[in-house]
């Protein structure tokens, strides 16, 4: 056993990758399996989507891990945004820049009126409880922006310290994963059309990976516009972390040698968004044939299981553990608020305005 | 505070390498599938998902 740590310890990252690599084959082939299980019962839609799969794998892997305390090791192979970033590229090839220039308007202005009010509220919440500056600025980006990429913008843009980096990632990571599910569910239940749900999705999941999961879920048109809705969202991560880079430099730390630029902006913005529309304008000029776009479909599929598997082996019971109330009722509170107006702003945009 | 914003400072530089290289992975992976062609790339494998 001690020689198996030792090399795990030598080659952990490699050892990581092939391990998550392995897990996504594994996936794939449940997902199969499970697909053709449901199909011979006259189901033809897989109600147990990959990334419920690849999350309950990751979830059951994560506590294997801990026990024979391997965890840590291969903790540098566990990385769901590169993962998910990859997937969004591959996935840009398969949608027409037209469509996205058409829904990633409805998604901008759902954006701007939903990043604007989540944020403001959550920071008016965190005020009045009495949550530090820091903590503060970090929940505010994750919970109205996209999870853990915002929460690390902000962290950077106001200094906060890797504690709060992680209390706030375990918070997302334990919301988004019951709203992955719930939300596709209450969608059809409540009959809402496929755009309005997307929309949805992507206004209120915080981690683009859930909201990716929750509209594969829900089915492909909610799917895509989910991803375009929280890609419009994703792109004002920029504009949120400029402005509390000057707030911070301004009003909290007040230091008059850091003066913020355009640059700070173009810094901190989203660089895989580029890809996902380079990707898309070679799609839209009719370069790849449809047996290339089917290809490239099963590839991002790909690295969405690795993603999802990893939100799933990254999950921190000890995390959660340290949680005090305070943060906590917030991010909730939050939660809830964000739910509401998003279902609000999703049936104003894409239902009755019809972006 | 020296210290945290040296650890700032390497948040950023790990998001920001990171979104190169999926932007990279990406792109270069739409190319090896359009010029090279699906049929090509043989594992079987890749056909479950979809």
């Amino acid at each position: 056993m001690s020689a198996v740590r030792t090399a795990l310890s030598r080659h952990g990252a490699w050892i990581g990758i092939l391990f998550v690599v392995a897990a996504a084959i594994l996936i794939a082939e449940l997902d199969s399996g499970i697909s053709a299980w449901f199909s011979h019962r006259g189901i033809a839609k897989n109600p147990l989507e990959y990334p419920l799969i690849a999350v309950a794998l990751g979830l059951l892997f994560n506590a294997l891990l801990r026990a024979t305390k391997t965890h840590a090791v291969l903790q540098p192979a566990m990385r769901t945004e590169l993962f998910l970033k990859i997937g969004l590229v591959l996935m840009g090839a398969r949608l027409d820049i037209t469509k996205i220039l058409s829904q990633g308007a409805g998604g901008l202005i759902q954006g701007v009126i939903m990043v604007t009010c989540v944020f403001l509220f959550t920071w008016w919440l965190g005020t009045r409880l009495k949550i530090n500056e820091q903590l503060k600025a970090v929940m505010s980006a994750a919970v109205s922006i996209c999870g853990v990429s915002a929460a690390i913008a902000a962290a950077g843009a106001v200094v906060a310290k890797k504690k709060e980096i992680t209390y706030v990632t375990a918070l997302v990571i334990v919301t988004a994963i019951p709203l992955m599910v719930l939300m596709p569910w209450i969608a059809t239940a409540i009959g809402l059309p496929a755009d309005v749900a997307g929309a949805w999705f992507g206004g209120n999941i915080d981690t683009t990976a859930a909201v990716v999961g929750a509209g594969t879920l829900h089915g492909e048109t909610a799917q895509a516009v989910a991803t375009v809705v929280k890609m419009s969202q994703n792109a004002l991560i920029g504009v949120a972390a400029f402005l509390l880079a000057l707030y911070f430099v301004v009003r909290v730390e007040k230091n008059p040698d850091e003066k913020p630029s355009a640059a700070m902006i173009w810094y901190r913005f989203p660089k895989f968004v580029l890809g996902f529309v380079f990707a898309s304008v070679l799609a839209s000029f009719g370069l790849f044939s449809a047996e290339t776009v089917a290809a490239l479909k099963t590839l991002s599929k790909w690295a969405f299981a690795m993603a999802f598997f990893s939100i799933g082996l990254e999950l921190s019971i000890r995390e959660l553990g340290r949680l005090g109330w305070r943060p906590l009722a917030v991010y909730g509170a939050a939660t809830v608020f964000n739910t509401a107006l998003a279902l609000g702003v999703a049936w104003v945009v894409f239902g009755m305005l019809g972006f | 505070m020296t210290k945290s914003r040296e650890r700032g400072s390497e948040t950023r530089q790990c998001r920001l390498s990171e979104d190169w290289v999926s932007v990279i992975l990406g792109l270069a992976v739409v190319a090896l599938v359009a010029i090279l062609g699906w049929t090509s790339i043989p594992w079987p494998l890749f056909g479950v998902f979809g």
